[in-house]
Parts: C-alpha cells; sequence; structure tokens
C-alpha cells in the first residue's frame, strides 16, 4: 500500500478523527450560533438594527477569530505527551494526518461557519426588520419603510473594492493557516505565540521595506505600490519613476493572494513529520 | 528484529544515550530493566519512532522509526506510561482504531476485555486509570503487532490486574512477535520475561536470558556464614540470608529479579565475570 497517501487510510482517519471529536464539534457549533444570536439579539436592542455594515462585520470578525482560534487548536494534540504519542502513533502517513486535519480545520469549519452565519442571521434580521417596522409606525415617519437585506459575503458591491469580501477569505485562509503552523510548532500558549511571531515578522518587514531598501534605492518613494519608486531631486517630485516588470507585480501579488495559505500549510507538514515526542 | 546500533540521543544538553547498541529478536519477551531516568522509556520512544537519534540508527523490521511510515506504524504498538484514550465508548474504539491494524482480532481484544474484567458499557473517559490502562494493553496485544512495546505497564493496576496482566501476556506471545517491557517494578514480571536487559547512565549493564542466568547462578535461602561470604550477593531476610552463588552443580533454583538487579548495580563486574567465563 502508497506509504505517503492511501484513500482507505485518509477515510480511517476521518471516521476517528470524527468520532473522537463530534462531541466537541457539536458544542463548538452551538457556541458560535448562541455567540451570534447575543451578538444580533444586543445590535436589535441597541443599535439601528442588521444593516449589512453590521452583519459583514459580524461575520468577518467571527470568522477571523474563531477560526484562528481554532487553526491555533488544530495539532494541540502534540502539546501534550500523552495525546501526542497516540496521534503520532496512529498508523497514518504524515500527509494523511495533515490533510485530514485540514480537511475538518480548514473546509468543515468554513463551510460550518458560513452555515452558521446564514441560518443565524435570516431569522434575526427578520426579527429586527419587524422590530424597526413597528418603531416607524410608532413614529409615523415621512420617509418610506427600507427593510435591510441579507449580505453576500462574497461580494461587497460593484465598482471600487468590488473584490473586498473575495480578498477578505483569502486573507483569513492565510492568516489561519500561519496559526495552524503554530499550532505545530509551539507546544503552549501557540495562539499568543503565532501572534507575536506574526507580528515580529510583519515589523520586520515593514522595516525591511521601509528602511533597508528605501536606503539602497536612490532618492525618491513608493508610488502606486510597493513596485514602483518614484525618483526624487533634492526633494522634488520628478516623473521618472523606476518600475519592476509586470510580472514581478504579478509575482507578488499572487503569493500574497493565494500562496501563503498553501505554502503554510506545507511547511506544516514537515513539521509534523519532524515532530517528536 | 529491532536493531539499535551506536544510539546517541540526549534531552537539549542532556546526554541519555552514548553509543547504544542492542539486538532484539522476535519469540522473546524483553525485561527492560534500570533505575528511574536511566534512559528506558526514551529508548521505547526511538524505537517507536516518537523520538529520533542524533546519531547512530535504530532498525525494526527493516523500517527507520523516524519516518514514521504507515507500514511501520501498523506493526509497532506502544503502550506508555501516560497514556491517552479518546472519550469513546469501547464499541466506537474498535470500529475507529482497529482497523489501521491490520492483524487486529476483535475476539481476542473481548477475551482479553473479559480475563481484565472491564466493563464495556461506559465511556473509555469514564473508567478508572486502571481500567482504561488494561483497554489499552488488550488492544495493544490484540492487534498483533509484530513489536509490542510497554513502558511500565504494571503501573496503576491492583494485585489482582497484576496478577492478570501476568496471565495474559504469558499467553500473548508466539514467535513472530518481540514484546519489550520496560519496567521498574521487577517483581511484577519475574516469570514473564525471558532476557533481560538492563540500562544504565545510558549504557547496556547486563543482557542475559532467564535460562542463562539460571543456569549460572543460583538464587537460595542460606543460613551458613561461608556461602554468605563467598556469594556473589547477598542480602539478610526475615528467612535467613538470601544469596546469589555460582551454579556449579547446574541446579534449579528460582530466578529472583529484584535480587538479581541488585547484585547487578552494585557488583556488576563479578556479575558480568560469570557470563563472560
Amino acid at each position: 500500500m502508497n506509504q505517503s497517501f492511501s484513500m482507505n487510510r485518509w477515510g480511517l482517519l476521518m471516521g476517528k478523527h470524527w468520532s473522537e471529536n463530534r462531541k466537541k464539534y457539536t458544542l463548538g457549533i452551538i457556541a458560535i450560533a448562541s455567540i451570534m444570536l447575543l451578538w444580533y439579539g444586543f445590535m436589535i436592542l441597541v443599535g439601528p438594527g442588521l444593516d449589512k455594515d453590521v452583519q459583514a462585520p459580524t461575520y468577518f470578525v467571527g470568522l477571523f477569530i474563531i477560526g484562528c482560534i481554532y487553526g491555533s487548536l488544530l495539532f494541540a494534540d502534540l502539546a501534550e505527551r500523552t495525546r501526542g504519542i497516540s496521534y503520532l502513533s496512529v498508523p497514518a502517513s504524515h500527509l494523511e494526518k495533515v490533510l485530514c486535519n485540514l480537511f475538518f480545520g480548514v473546509l468543515i469549519f468554513f463551510v460550518a461557519y458560513l452555515a452558521i452565519f446564514y441560518i443565524v442571521t435570516p431569522p434575526m434580521m427578520a426579527i429586527s426588520n419587524a422590530v424597526r417596522e413597528t418603531k416607524w409606525k410608532a413614529e409615523g415617519a415621512g420617509y418610506p419603510f427600507v427593510k435591510f437585506e441579507l449580505v453576500n459575503v462574497f461580494k461587497f458591491g460593484k465598482g471600487k473594492g468590488e473584490d473586498l469580501f473575495y480578498g477578505l477569505h483569502l486573507a483569513y485562509f492565510a492568516i489561519q493557516s500561519a496559526f495552524i503552523l503554530g499550532s505545530v510548532y509551539f507546544s503552549r500558549f501557540s495562539f499568543i505565540k503565532t501572534v507575536i511571531v506574526a507580528l515580529l515578522l510583519w515589523l520586520f518587514l515593514f522595516m525591511f521595506v521601509a528602511n533597508i531598501l528605501s536606503a539602497i534605492m536612490p532618492d525618491g518613494n513608493y508610488f502606486n505600490g510597493l513596485t514602483n519608486w518614484r525618483l526624487m531631486n533634492n526633494g522634488t517630485v520628478t516623473n521618472k519613476v523606476i518600475m519592476l516588470p509586470g510580472w514581478v507585480e504579478t509575482m507578488v501579488e499572487t503569493l500574497f493572494k493565494y500562496g501563503f495559505a498553501p505554502l503554510f500549510w506545507v511547511i506544516t507538514y514537515f513539521r509534523l513529520k519532524e515532530k517528536e515526542i | 528484529m529491532i536493531s539499535v546500533n551506536n544510539l546517541h540521543f540526549a534531552y537539549k544538553r542532556k546526554p541519555v544515550f552514548t553509543g547504544l547498541s542492542l539486538q532484539l529478536q522476535p519469540g522473546h519477551i524483553y525485561g527492560l530493566l534500570g533505575k528511574n531516568g536511566t534512559g528506558k522509556s526514551t529508548l521505547l520512544r526511538n524505537i517507536s519512532g516518537l523520538l529520533f537519534p542524533r546519531k547512530g540508527n535504530i532498525e525494526v523490521l527493516g523500517h527507520n522509526p523516524a519516518e514514521r511510515k504507515p507500514a511501520f506504524l501498523e506493526e509497532v504498538f506502544m503502550v506508555p506510561e501516560e497514556f491517552y484514550l479518546p472519550n469513546v465508548k469501547m464499541d466506537e474504539l474498535l470500529k475507529y482504531q482497529a482497523k489501521f491494524y491490520p492483524k487486529f482480532s476483535v475476539e481476542q481484544f473481548n477475551r482479553y476485555v473479559r480475563e481484565f474484567d472491564i466493563p464495556t458499557d461506559t465511556t473509555l473517559q469514564e473508567m478508572s486509570y486502571g481500567q482504561k490502562k488494561k483497554v489499552l494493553i488488550s488492544f495493544g496485544l490484540a492487534s498483533n503487532t509484530s513489536v509490542l512495546l510497554m513502558d511500565e505497564p504494571t503501573n496503576g493496576l491492583d494485585i489482582m490486574s497484576k496478577s492478570q496482566f501476568r496471565k495474559v501476556m504469558a499467553g500473548a506471545l508466539d514467535e513472530s512477535k518481540c514484546i519489550v517491557i520496560s519496567t521498574h517494578q521487577v517483581k511484577d514480571l519475574e516469570n514473564l520475561i525471558d532476557r533481560i536487559t538492563i540500562i544504565d547512565e545510558g549504557r547496556i549493564l547486563f543482557d542475559q536470558t532467564t535460562e542463562n542466568i539460571t543456569r549460572k547462578l543460583s538464587f537460595r535461602i542460606s543460613f551458613e556464614g561461608d556461602d554468605v561470604t563467598n556469594a556473589l550477593y547477598s542480602e539478610s531476610s526475615l528467612k535467613g540470608n538470601a544469596i546469589i552463588e555460582l551454579n556449579m552443580y547446574e541446579e534449579d533454583s528460582k530466578l529472583d529479579l529484584e535480587m538479581l538487579y541488585k547484585a547487578i548495580v552494585t557488583n556488576r563486574d563479578k556479575i558480568n565475570a560469570v557470563f563472560n567465563s
């Protein structure tokens, strides 16, 4: 049998994972739905109601926070010796183990979260609209009543920034993958440690771009992104711009958009391979 | 079957093994004895692929344990001293875990569960530590892996359970299996193991079959002062003086593992000289 990946073994691993975690997952779903209900209830009582400006941030803030916390717990078994021994001793390959965890932690979590959002939001939005309509009738306002609509979390709108939600989803998967990697790297407090490391890396990148690269380049500044450098002459802007080739910009953009999540998943796999307990 | 060659291992800067070599063959129950902290568990974890040698190599059934390939993990089962079992019922444990081991026998498992008197209607987390340990031992034995590694298996077992353990283990060995039991509770395994390996300070202090030991050494109680003086090791007891002496006349005597262990630790050269002559 293939020692790297076997569908049969992966299926067994998924069954095992589900049998051991289904109670935890069910409770997690109930907890997320309850938090969302409470939050919406709070917003109906004290806020303007559940318009798209409430729904979308609720969805994304929840996705980022809960998804990253869950990601940082995905390999939590490795933090504890007894659980770690049990996990690493299961006769399945490292690839199968990583794919099983990613299936539940990335795909199933995302689908479940999306489903919770679209199950909880419509009835709460209906309540919100009903409350607003009652108020509107009581006030006898002279303006027409406009019902709030359900947000499409995959489409921000049209025109400038229309791909904002798409970009936020990509950013979510990239950031969550960093937390998943952190859960293999750090035995304890992986969430906090990952946050610290990510901030330090971000700071380093910022310093590198702002100080080191700027020092190497001739007098000038970044212009319309990080791949264009506008030359200056004694503090006066010139019309000369140093541009990196278009493919470099495309490559960097693609890496930032689509590269980080798979890259961190691959590093997670190699890190798991070299894990000792 | 298991070949440990020039094993070097250290926890950070604290060396545990500095050139340990050991060969283990099928058809035997090996008793790995030694003081606390001498590296018994570390050796088992190196053999099972949970820790990696810093230098030297280990080969188990032709596999490098550090690669943790499924084909290797299917043939090696480890019963750690501190262990984890999921919060599932026994039938679920069988349904989702047993299939990973191609030679697993449900019939055997049920027989061990009966012999160990383990309740079957509760989840594993509701069981006592001893009951859980007996489930794990039963599972390990029923997996019928070629290599079974047990780290302090009798820790946490009551007197009856220890007796059941000995009975179960006595019937578990066959010509294709190699069972390694690490313990410092030597009395629990006295009639079980057929080869004794004593580790101290990362070295093999003693490595002999029980047959060879009882052929060359005699264990008895003596009241004669001369016997005590000439003995390889002696200690006073309520019944008289327990002594270990050369078995000059090939008499049958009952191996006292605890006394042998103490004799080797306190008078290693003298004991080893008997076996090297």
